[in-house]
């Protein structure tokens, strides 16, 4: 861990990685849990219509403001909020996202709404990955202590955050990682880029 | 060497400044201040002043000294003058500490008073946990920066503090305190603490070291801590040794890594004590590590798969923990064995049923009846391969199945002692005659009932009783009444016309699909294809027709709409299951409704122009009141009091009608209490003509200037006041209903001589308990009606002869003196 002041009194901490000839992923993944995405279909929904008429919708208007619809392909849920925002959780892939949107969006327009969707994007991307070897914590905690946080009496696992791209990873001794918070697959490879150096550092021998 | 240099440089701003189109030049920042004074100015420092030599003008003049003086009081005292800034303060307390004590509550300065709640909540933790002052001292600190980062804002300061007090115990190398131990004494939740201390290690910028290294909580110290506490006299040092040898085992064998460091403690100490010949039992453990006994037992279990725990005593305390294997972590080791055993019940499952298959084709062709001889027709197909477990199983089924036969069964077949399903010996089973045919029937059909019927199984004749066939026709009955049913038939048929109109539409969109395919392709023929330019629906800017082209076939488009009959029942349920919901948003929205007419109607009067609500006191009567806006005067105060508090447990010491003459009917407590207490007591006490009329006249009294008060004070609800319908309710029948009937404006109409004869009758009944001084009462004089309209108009008159109007309204002799003082009534 290098600490180094800039001029403009920002510290600024770097990890040096080693490098050696054999830097390749070894173990499984990283395949994608879940994907959030959020849209806007552009016109105002009447809930209460739309969970009246569809088949797939649950609308709990004591619960939570929106009104929840449901895709068995590809498997999607959509909460759809009454001003016309749409968020679409649950699917596999940002394709898939897109693809579960515009069915959505077919779905609501057969309903007797003129839905235009825009603004799509992914705020959320959920992966996990098996390194297949076992991973000292405590050695990576103490290697890079300003980006992990590693509580056993709260959380087994150690808790990864990285700068850039600015998103979480959850490392457990078994080896099993979770990538929370990537916008998009490549940030998780780019995640799972930075961090295997390290992995492989602390791994048993 | 400054005076040449600054001259020039005032010109050429003037010079800028005079210019009309130039950009005037920032002007650096010290420089104006120092032209101030002269041309040529030089500034000197004089005992804390700043002084130009040349002009002699005070630029500046310092308060601030930095020597203390002392000051004498009149008793000789010394004491230091000025006042101390705490670090956080914005303010000198020059005025001691308990100088704002009584004005607000508690001290001006607010820093500080969260700083010392924040100690104070520290002291009282420290002890209990035996926390040295040098650790509680770092808390204080870090609960100090934690509220000047204002951190504390919206959380609880006891789990600010013990957030703090966990910190600073962690910065500590042999740190001995866990997060539960600081949660059970404050009796909150564990992980609610968790919470709160990594949010503040987020907020206090962990990182850059305010929080300090948070060392791990290690192992050792931790055994230490609980082997003093469980009592091992002077063999603790033995045990805890021995628990340190077992945890580092288990650090090899991968046990300890990511684990509650309590629950493994709890299990060495465990595994030690018994290494010395203690006797601690898992329970005692439990309360000293604060870990469930299943984590413990999870814990020790996992260790006695490991190869260490094979050793015997002697050897462990040797070389245990220098045994050169480690186990992979117990997790992979269970997620190995699920495997295996779920491999086991794969084989298992295809074997079965390749038996069964190769079976299977011969049992058709031989076609035994019999399942016993079915069974031992199978038993010697089973393939050779198969296992000794295998054919034990083998066995053990058709054992079962000769005993799910019993009673067809031959005694010969039961030979030998028989096992039951645990391998316990059981009595032979009776051997009995032929069962009667019936019987041995019933218990076919009992057999069928189980499992699935067997290929080579025949039908058994049905024999059909005369109860069934009763039973038979009877639902047939109702078949047929159902199907002749109207209203059935109705809703059969908009189902099926729903489903036939749904099919049509398939049908057309599909032809409209293939005719749009057909014109495309003979477009592309004539060699138009403008739309092969086109993205095909991956844009974001989605068209209705691309959508609906795009999801033409897919099903569950097609089918995510419900028919008519679906809809209506799922909006029957919906409503069912938000009725409330759907009742408070009505409510809502004609609530809103009439506020916005209010806020118009008050606009034109100018009354709160800017929609500014006039906002609740302490004290100020609101409680007495369904509406948010405070009482006004002191005779509504009243009124409100009586009506909310005094209603129920009517007063016989209260003339009510008199109160009500005062206070122009607002101050009647319970129009319905008193009207019917009024009632019944002139129906009970006076005969005749006046128990006849006194209710009405209270009636009509109280109608005509009880109903405007509700209209006039509030305004947002248009629902019918409660006041008025119960009168409404109560009154019907009396003779002055016609009054109701009337305008009921705040200025009553003069009553007619029939209601003030009423009155006077009324009077002459309640008059034994009115004083003597309220005599003059009983003239049937206009002064009375006089009251009733000055009450209704102007209410500031009664707010100003406030107390001599309830003195004569309630006529008891201790009031009065009030009574006699005003002549006005005479």
């Amino acid at each position: 861990m290098v600490k180094t002041r800039r001029a403009s009194g920002q510290i600024r901490y770097e990890v040096t990685v080693p490098t050696s000839n054999d830097l390749t992923f070894t173990g499984t993944g990283p395949t994608v849990s879940n994907v959030v995405a959020g849209m806007h279909l552009n016109c105002h929904f009447q809930l209460a219509h739309i969970a009246k008429q569809a088949r797939n919708a649950v609308y709990r208007p004591k619960r939570f403001p929106a009104c929840i619809l449901r895709l068995r392909d590809p498997k999607a849920t959509a909460l759809v909020f009454e001003g016309g925002r749409v968020q679409v959780l649950g699917t596999k892939s940002i394709a898939d996202a897109r693809l579960a949107g515009r069915k959505f969006g077919r779905m609501l327009q057969k309903m007797g709404y003129q839905p235009h969707m825009t603004d799509f994007a992914v705020q959320n991307m959920v992966a996990n990955a098996d390194t297949k070897m076992l991973i000292r914590l405590e050695g990576l905690q103490a290697r890079c202590w300003h980006f992990t946080r590693w509580d056993p009496e709260i959380f087994p696992g150690l808790i990864f955050y990285l700068m850039k791209p600015k998103m979480t990873m959850l490392i457990f001794a078994r080896g099993k990682m979770v990538f929370l918070g990537a916008r998009s697959r490549e940030e998780i490879d780019e995640a799972l880029r930075l961090v295997w150096p390290l992995l492989l550092e602390f791994k048993r021998e | 060497m400054p005076a040449p240099t600054a001259a020039p440089r005032t010109i050429r701003r003037l010079d800028t400044l005079g210019k009309p189109g130039d950009r005037p030049k920032p002007k650096p920042k010290a420089k104006p201040q120092k032209a101030a004074c002269c041309d040529t100015p030089d500034i000197q420092d004089d005992d804390g002043m700043k002084v130009c030599v040349n002009c002699g003008t005070q630029i500046s003049e310092s308060n601030i000294v930095s020597d203390v003086t002392f000051q004498e009081d009149s008793r000789g005292a010394a004491t230091v003058q000025g006042g101390f800034i705490g670090e956080n303060a914005r303010h000198a307390r020059t005025l001691g500490t308990g100088a704002y004590r009584k004005v607000g509550g508690g001290e001006r300065n607010s820093m500080q008073e969260i700083e010392n709640n924040g100690r104070r909540a520290l002291s009282r933790l420290c002890p209990r946990l035996n926390i040295p002052d040098a650790v509680s001292l770092q808390a204080q600190n870090l609960f100090s920066i934690a509220a000047g980062n204002n951190f504390n804002a919206g959380r609880r300061t006891e789990e600010v503090v013990a957030a703090c007090l966990y910190a600073a115990c962690r910065r500590q190398k042999q740190n001995t305190i866990m997060l539960m131990d600081i949660a059970e004494i404050m009796k909150v939740n564990v992980f609610r603490l968790g919470e709160v201390y990594k949010a503040m290690k987020e907020n206090l910028h962990y990182h850059d070291q305010t929080v300090g290294v948070q060392h791990l909580t290690d192992v050792e110290p931790l055994i230490e801590k609980y082997c003093r506490k469980l009592e091992f006299g002077d063999k603790t040092r033995n045990v805890a040794e021995d628990a340190v040898k077992i945890i580092k085992r288990m650090k090899r064998d991968w046990m300890v890594t990511g684990r509650h460091p309590a629950g493994l403690c709890g299990a060495c100490i465990i595994l030690a004590a018994r290494m010395n010949n203690f006797r601690r039992s898992v329970r005692e453990v439990v309360y000293v590590a604060k870990v469930s006994d299943a984590t413990i037992a999870k814990r020790v279990e996992e260790f006695r798969q490991t190869k260490a725990s094979t050793l015997t005593v002697e050897q462990f305390r040797e070389y245990g923990s220098r045994l050169k294997y480690s186990h992979d972590p117990p997790i992979m080791q269970q997620k190995a064995l699920e495997k295996e055993k779920f491999e086991a019940k794969k084989r298992k499952r295809q074997e079965y049923n390749e038996q069964r298959d190769t079976v299977d084709p011969e049992r058709e062709t031989i076609e035994i009846s019999d399942d016993e001889d079915d069974a031992s027709s199978r038993a010697p197909s089973a393939t050779p391969g198969a296992s000794a477990a295998e054919e034990a199983g083998e066995e053990e089924r058709q054992r079962k199945r000769q005993r799910a036969n019993a009673p067809q069964a031959t005694p010969a077949v039961t030979q030998g002692p028989r096992i039951d399903a645990d391998g316990f010996a059981i009595p032979a089973l009776p051997v009995v005659g032929p069962a009667p045919v019936e019987q041995s029937e019933e218990t076919q059909v009992a057999k069928k009932k189980r499992g699935r019927r067997r290929k080579g199984d025949k039908p058994e004749p049905v024999q059909i009783t005369e109860a069934d066939l009763t039973v038979e026709r009877e639902l047939e009955d109702e078949i047929d009444e159902a199907l002749n049913d109207q209203e059935l038939q109705d809703s059969h048929n908009e189902i099926e016309r729903a489903k036939a109109e749904e099919r049509i539409k398939l049908l057309a969109d599909q032809q409209r699909q293939s005719s749009a395919e057909k014109i495309k392709e003979r477009r592309e023929a004539e060699g138009v294809t403008w739309w092969a330019d086109k993205e095909p629906n991956t844009g974001d800017g989605t068209e209705d027709m691309d959508l609906e082209a795009e999801f033409a076939d897919d099903p569950e488009v097609l089918n995510c709409m419900l028919s008519d009959v679906e809809a209506r029942i799922k909006e029957q349920i919906w409503i069912a299951h938000n009725e409330d919901w759907l009742r408070s948003q009505h409510e809502k929205a004609l609530i809103k409704q009439i506020a916005e007419a209010a806020g118009a109607d008050k606009e034109k009067s100018k009354r709160g122009a800017k929609g500014k609500k006039k906002r609740g006191r302490i004290g100020d009567g609101t409680v007495l009141t369904e509406a948010e806006t405070p009482i006004e005067t002191p005779a509504d105060a009243n009124a409100a009091m009586l009506k909310k508090r005094a209603a129920p447990n009517f007063s016989k010491f209260v003339d009510y009608e008199r109160l009500a003459a005062v206070y122009g009917d607002r101050a009647t407590p319970d129009t319905s209490a008193s009207q019917s207490r009024a009632g019944s007591e002139a129906a009970s006490q006076a005969p005749s003509r006046v128990a006849s009329e006194a209710p009405s006249a209270h009636a009509g009294a109280e109608r005509s200037s009880a109903t405007p008060a509700p209209q006039e004070r509030t305004v947002a609800f248009s629902l019918p006041s409660p006041q008025a319908t119960q009168q409404a309710a109560v009154a019907p029948g009396t003779p002055s209903r016609v009054d109701a009937a009337e305008p009921q404006a705040p200025a009553s109409p003069p009553p007619t001589q029939a209601q003030a004869q009423a009155t006077e009758g009324a009077e002459d009944e309640d008059a034994d308990m009115v004083d003597d001084e309220e005599g003059d009462y009983r003239s049937p004089t206009p002064s009375v009606v006089g009251g009733w309209d000055d009450a209704g108009s102007d209410r500031e008159d009664i707010g100003e002869d406030d107390n001599g109007d309830y003195g004569r309204a309630i006529g008891h002799a201790s009031f009065g003196t009030f009574g006699g003082e005003d002549d006005e009534y005479v």
